[in-house]
């Protein structure tokens, strides 16, 4: 086995498809937002999200530059991230797609019982943006 | 998984980030590595060891 493979793998094609992630989501939660019939606020959270995609992955991209100890958080958005990274934000997307499914079955069974839940999946984006952040940031304290 | 890596770095007078920089990977990796909360992947634990000219088994130990 060959252990010359470098675990840092920076570069401008991690870059883009950071990005690439980052512009899908906010287009999904807009999407949703807009099927509700909500357009002026699906609007809002295309332009709001669009600045803060740009602006984290600025910041993120001239804290790299300017510091040698990089935060884990800036590695993860503009790179090189290495194996203690990855995962990490693998676990993060564990627990957020744990939570988001037993928030998703709470939604169905409500829906079950009746009740309005026309807004549950522009909440539950949300819910899964909230917890993918803090469970990134506590496991990383943590680890 | 206990690991001599902060005794075997500090003999060698290299700081935590010059051996993350070395080993490719962050300060935070060396230091998760280090305080235990953070087992390497066996790829990054045999560059560790050969960084340090030494077999895995006499840097990370199970008990």
């Amino acid at each position: 086995m060959s252990t010359d493979t470098p675990t840092v793998k920076p570069g401008p094609r991690s870059v883009f498809w950071r990005v690439t992630a980052s512009v899908v989501v906010v287009a999904g939660l807009a999407t949703v937002v807009a099927h509700s019939g909500n357009t002026a606020m699906a609007a809002g959270m295309l332009t709001g999200g669009a600045l803060a995609v740009v602006a984290v992955l600025v910041a993120a991209t001239l804290y790299r530059r300017r510091r040698g100890d990089v935060p884990t958080g800036a590695r993860v958005l503009a790179g090189p991230v290495d194996e203690r990274d990855r995962r990490l934000v693998g676990r993060s997307w564990a627990i957020t797609g744990f939570v988001v499914t037993g928030g998703l079955v709470v939604a169905l069974l409500a829906k079950g019982m009746g009740a309005q839940v026309q807004e549950a999946p522009a909440v539950l984006l949300w819910v899964a943006l909230a917890t993918l952040v803090t469970s990134f940031l506590v496991l990383d304290r943590r680890s | 998984m206990k690991n001599d890596v902060r005794t075997l770095r500090e003999a060698a007078g290299l700081s935590q980030a010059a051996l993350g920089a070395a080993l490719e990977v962050s300060r935070q990796t060396i230091n998760a590595i280090e305080t235990e909360k953070y087992d390497p992947s066996l790829p990054l634990a045999l560059r560790i060891a050969r960084y340090f000219h030494t077999q895995i088994e006499e840097i990370f130990h199970v008990d």
